[in-house]
């Protein structure tokens, strides 16, 4: 039998990588701190840098990019539940007055601000109908980085994503995506 | 040829990714600890946050609902006035933006429950209780949604839904809450995830409650027989033990109640000779056979299908048997004391 429960930060490896990307993080701000924020040298840097979750007294936001609109930007997610710790919220599966626009099957990424690192995560596109999300149609479901397909139909969709934090913290946010 | 590519890439990441997780593991559970078991928990209504009569008699049967379907040694829950535990109705509540209801605990002595009163406007929507609403349908069912914040309360972080959220009727504590009429919308009894995890976490009720089907837990069964060396015709009595060895609080606990079989090695394989009888002692399963020739026997307990319990036999044990009879000695006969 095997807990589903996702791996804690607390565990060493991983607490020795967060200590490394500390100090790393520690280093480049030292040599710039008169000037602007570091820049990542890349999207994916950006994405892998990542500080503690303790450090974390409520979930994180989070934002979908690889839209063709908002193009180049990260359009916010709307929270829903969450347990964080000792406590948390009970919401429906939310969806927002506005959203995006994505092309078919576009690869499309979230990334959380802080920048935390999701253990596990599942996104879940239903195809909204009267204003209201139906059935679950397709799904992903992956460790780390969160990057996966926008559905391969046209149409309006809900998009949910649940990210698991380490033991104990959860949460899930959502987008309106509709697909021309 | 872009658009050919992406529907390649998004054939390629969901086929690989979208399949759906078909068995479940135990829930995720919250970290800050546990209440004592079987404790039980009071609460009052706040005095700045009173809820309406009919969200009271909502949030009273959740409570209900939750002492009658734990299953397990979690705590229970109890109105009285002079609480330190709160239950909060209003606007000015800790939940987050889009929560209809949110709840905090501060094992092992407190918690508190905070509810958005009816026609709290969000950016998706108008909150409607059902229970103060007239029951149209977009509703949320008030007793519902609590028996979610109680389970939370004893310990349940949300449900791990299978990738498709098929499986959205084995827990109340879930990620997204439901409107009239969707399935399950209204469910008042825990969910047997809901059930198995706080099983694991509290233990279960008695020796003899079966373990939610939500997973199966291992089991180990034992036997042991009274002399392995005899002589024909002689009573063999067989002693078998059958314990949980799960996680958490399922580990190493007797298992009473159960079907425990006695087999016999025969030339085809297993064959059942015997059900054991339980005995005085939890977890305990005892008969008698008359032995006429030597045979290796074991025991079994079989997962049944009520129950999330895995199949186990015990290691098989030889029982000698020395010849008095001449020519061809019968068959084993079986009888039960």
């Amino acid at each position: 039998m095997t807990h589903r429960d996702a791996p804690s930060i607390r565990s060493p490896t991983r607490l020795v990588a967060a200590l490394a990307v500390l100090v790393v993080a520690a280093l480049v701000v030292g040599c710039d701190a008169g000037g602007p924020p570091a820049t990542p040298a890349s999207p994916s840097e950006a994405l892998h840098a990542s500080i503690p979750i303790d450090t974390l007294a409520a979930p994180p936001a989070a934002g979908l990019a690889g839209l063709a609109d908002p193009a180049g930007a990260s359009l916010p997610g709307a929270l829903g539940s969450y347990t964080w710790l000792d406590e948390g919220s009970d919401a429906p599966w939310i969806l927002p007055s506005s959203g995006g626009r994505a092309h078919v099957g576009a690869e499309v990424s979230v990334s959380f601000e802080p920048a935390v690192a999701a253990t596990t995560w599942v996104a879940r596109w239903a195809p909204i109908s009267a204003d209201a999300a139906g059935d679950v149609a397709s799904a992903a479901e992956g460790t780390g980085r969160v990057l996966f397909a926008a559905p391969t139909a046209a149409g309006s969709w809900s998009l949910q994503l649940e990210a698991a934090f380490g033991a104990g913290r959860n949460a899930v946010w959502y987008w309106r995506i509709e697909i021309p | 040829m872009k658009r050919l590519l992406a529907i390649l890439l998004a054939v390629l990441v969901l086929g690989t990714a979208s399949a759906p997780t078909l068995a479940h593991g135990p829930d995720p559970i919250l970290t800050g600890g546990l209440f004592a078991q079987n404790k039980v928990l009071q609460y009052r209504w706040t005095s700045s946050g009173t809820p309406p009569l009919d969200m009271k008699l909502a949030i009273h049967a959740a409570r209900d609902d939750s002492n009658a379907s734990r299953k397990s040694k979690s705590p229970s829950f109890d109105y009285d006035g002079g609480a330190s535990n709160v239950v909060y109705y209003g606007a000015d509540v800790p939940c987050g933006t889009n929560g209809l209801a949110c709840f905090r605990r501060d094992t092992p002595d407190w918690f508190g429950l905070w509810f958005r009163p009816n026609g709290t406007r969000f950016d998706w929507g108008t909150l409607r209780w059902c229970e103060l609403s007239g029951a149209p349908d977009g509703c949320y069912d008030a007793e519902n949604i609590a028996l979610d914040e109680f389970g939370h309360v004893l310990v349940l972080a949300h449900h791990a839904n299978f990738s498709d959220a098929s499986d959205y009727r084995d827990a109340v504590v879930q990620t997204f809450s439901r409107t009239k009429p969707r399935a399950a919308y209204n469910a008042h009894v825990f969910g047997r995830c809901d059930v198995a995890a706080l099983q694991q976490a509290y233990d279960i009720l008695t020796y003899s409650t079966l373990h939610s089907t939500c997973f199966d837990v291992p089991t180990v069964v034992t036997l042991a027989v009274s002399d392995s060396s005899v002589s024909s015709g002689s009573m063999v009595t067989f002693t078998a033990t059958l314990t949980s060895a799960g996680d958490g609080r399922l580990s190493n606990n007797p298992m009473s109640g159960r079907t425990v079989v006695l087999q016999q090695r025969t030339s085809t394989g297993w064959t059942d000779v015997l059900t054991l009888a339980g005995t005085s002692t939890a977890g305990q399963y005892r008969g008698s056979l008359t032995a006429r020739a030597t045979h290796d026997y074991r025991s079994l307990f079989r997962g049944p299908s009520n129950e999330g319990a895995e199949t186990d036999g015990s290691p098989a044990i030889t029982v000698f048997v020395s010849s008095t009879c001449t020519g061809t000695c019968p068959q084993s006969s079986v009888s039960v004391r």
